[in-house]
């Protein structure tokens, strides 16, 4: 179950605010059922860093204040950071935030970057980063029918959270999957014909995603959680996520039929010892959803069985027909008709 | 995978196996008992004592008013510790379980002794039942939540000393010590939400509530935590923060 916070005044549409993580090192990134984290395969030393550039559209805020109001003195753009098992939170304000228009009488956006500095020696579990606008005074108090936000410290709009794990080392893969961006052009120099792929997969396993593709790193990191941006973002990623699943259970289904040839007679369990450590945690991640079973023993044990008898529905038929379910990949798709019927709406319209 | 909270005392007590409690063999990934290092030595002599000489007397009321004490005495014996080890849950269920076991019984199980209480479950569990309670354990084996810190029985008393305690050279940088442990209702009403995470402002709550009656001090928190649901704590100055509390403790006065 998931809580929203209710608002007793208007807050920012924040679907519409631009916000991109502009530097992780030395953190790699790992999307879990949609969820963006950051982690280290290696214990972390030192700090991290973690820099936000935030752009919101002025023309949102403006509801949020007074009429009249001057945006840039009233709110501050800032990222929070709340970490539970290190006993801390703390708030990283941008230094400047500045007006820039595109052009002259544009309403412009307000712009602000923000440096997230974490101590690792002051880090324990997960840490969640939250970008916020925030108002920076206290307001007179309004008529409530106009339902405006007046004490300093009110939150008028929230971003998408990250999370920054640390002493996780990398998560296994049977529970998200790493990313990393590279250039295919450089990583791939010597295949041309792999050049303009969104991803690959690589030994690990770890999905190389393909940073000369225009827009990419900006669409898939983008914080949106509602807006056409945000229904492009998780319809690629489901389909990053459909593929690269396949390729990996198959491969992991493949090595446990063969462990199955070299056991023969031996329990699911005794055969899913024998299996290479991360096809082994796929195996146990999915095996009660490749099985519809929600008792691994008992799945396994099932699932082996339908090796056995090996009709081939496994991979043409459940494997994929369990990785949408649990992906739940019909709603980016309901997403981008929605998005294509809006448009047309908008074109009929015109 | 075992859920800690069902795990017997019995079986912990006995062999100490905190890492079996917390083994959560999902992905076969032992926990790392990394607060067993050599660096994180610390000395107990004074806290032990203490807690020692405590048991000794009778009396119930003893046991709440002894918290403030103990707090100080056990955070001067911690504080040199980094920040890593001292957050690792691991820390405090292996204090509860192998250091201080008796301080447990003692304060959180009616007086008995830890012997006693092995003997009852025993007893219990032959008839089927168990006679430590569950929510009771959690003060063995409190893990990392804020519910985790606040009951586990030596997390607490060093987390509330750490809130309170002033750095620098003062006269009694333990000044607010009494305030965290006056009232158990205060103490889990600010600890056990994420206010606690910001120690001025838990410390600045509590002191200026604690002289009010149990259920307006219960009203003052579920409002701030509500204001504080659509506030960025983070980002407020004490000031503003203090007229926050100010405003919360006239409201709840006008009732």
């Amino acid at each position: 179950m998931t809580t929203a916070t209710l608002f007793p005044y208007r807050t920012i549409n924040t679907s519409k605010c631009n916000v991109e993580v502009a530097h992780v090192a030395p953190l790699d990134i790992t999307v879990d059922a949609g969820k963006r984290r950051l982690f280290s395969a290696e214990p972390l030393n030192g700090l991290v860093e973690i820099r936000y550039k935030i752009s919101l559209p002025i023309s949102e805020v403006t509801p949020c204040l007074p009429p009249g109001s001057s945006v840039e003195s009233l709110v501050n753009l800032g990222v929070r950071a709340v970490s539970v098992k290190s006993r801390f939170r703390q708030y990283f304000r941008a230094a400047d935030v500045v007006i820039s228009r595109v052009r002259v009488g544009d309403a412009g956006f307000l712009d602000g970057q923000v440096s997230v500095v974490l101590d690792c020696a002051m880090c324990r579990g997960k840490v969640i980063l939250e970008p916020l606008v925030v108002l920076d005074q206290n307001l007179p108090r309004g008529d409530w029918s106009e339902a405006r936000a007046f004490a300093k410290g009110s939150i008028l709009g929230a971003m998408e959270e990250w999370e920054v794990i640390f002493d996780a080392g990398e998560p296994p893969p049977g529970r998200g999957i790493p990313i990393r961006w590279t250039s295919f052009k450089v990583h791939f120099s010597e295949s041309p014909d792999r050049h303009s792929n969104l991803f690959s997969i690589e030994k690990g396993p770890i999905i190389l995603l393909n940073s000369d593709i225009d827009g990419l790193h900006q669409t898939l990191h983008s914080l949106a959680k509602r807006g056409p941006i945000a229904r492009v973002r998780d319809m690629v990623y489901h389909q990053i996520v459909l593929q690269a699943w396949t390729s990996l259970i198959g491969s992991t289904l493949q090595a446990y039929q063969r462990a199955m040839t070299d056991h023969g007679g031996s329990t699911a369990v005794y055969i899913l010892d024998e299996l290479e450590g991360w096809k082994r945690q796929v195996m146990l991640d999915w095996v009660t959803y490749l099985a519809g079973n929600a008792d691994v023993p008992d799945a396994l044990e099932s699932l082996k069985q339908s090796l056995v008898e090996s009709n081939g529905d496994l991979m043409t038929d459940v494997v994929p027909s369990a990785i949408q379910s649990r992906f739940k990949t019909s709603k980016s798709f309901d997403g981008m008709m929605k998005e294509f019927s809006d448009r047309l709406q908008g074109e009929s319209h015109d | 995978m075992t859920d800690s909270s069902g795990v017997r005392l019995k079986q912990l007590s006995s062999s100490c196996t905190v890492p079996a409690a917390r083994s959560g063999l999902v992905y076969g990934r032992p926990p790392e008992s990394e607060f067993i290092k050599p660096e994180a030595s610390a000395n107990f002599d004074a806290f032990s004592a203490k807690c020692s000489a405590l048991r000794q007397e009778p009396g119930n009321k003893l046991k709440t008013n002894s918290d403030a004490h103990l707090a100080r005495l056990l955070h001067e014996s911690l504080r040199h510790i980094d920040r890593r080890t001292l957050t690792d849950p691991l820390l405090w269920q292996w204090m509860t379980l192998a250091l201080f076991p008796e301080y447990v019984a003692w304060r959180w199980f009616d007086g008995f002794s830890l012997g006693d209480l092995n003997e009852r479950e025993a007893e219990g569990e032959a008839e089927g039942e168990h006679v430590i309670k569950d929510s009771a354990v959690v003060h063995f084996l409190g893990g990392g939540s804020l519910e985790g810190v606040s009951r586990n029985a030596l997390a607490r008393l060093f987390w509330g000393a750490e809130a309170a305690w002033v750095q620098g050279t003062g006269k009694d940088r333990y000044m607010d010590v009494d305030t965290v442990f006056k009232f158990a209702d205060l103490f889990s009403g600010v600890f056990e939400r994420l206010v606690c995470l910001r120690p001025d402002a838990a410390i600045k709550v509590m002191r200026d509530i604690k002289g009010r009656s149990e259920e307006s001090r219960r009203s003052i928190m579920v409002n701030l935590n509500l204001v504080l649901s659509t506030t960025c704590l983070e980002s407020l100055d004490m000031n503003t923060y203090s007229e926050l509390v100010s405003e919360l403790i006239s409201i709840e006065k006008s009732g």
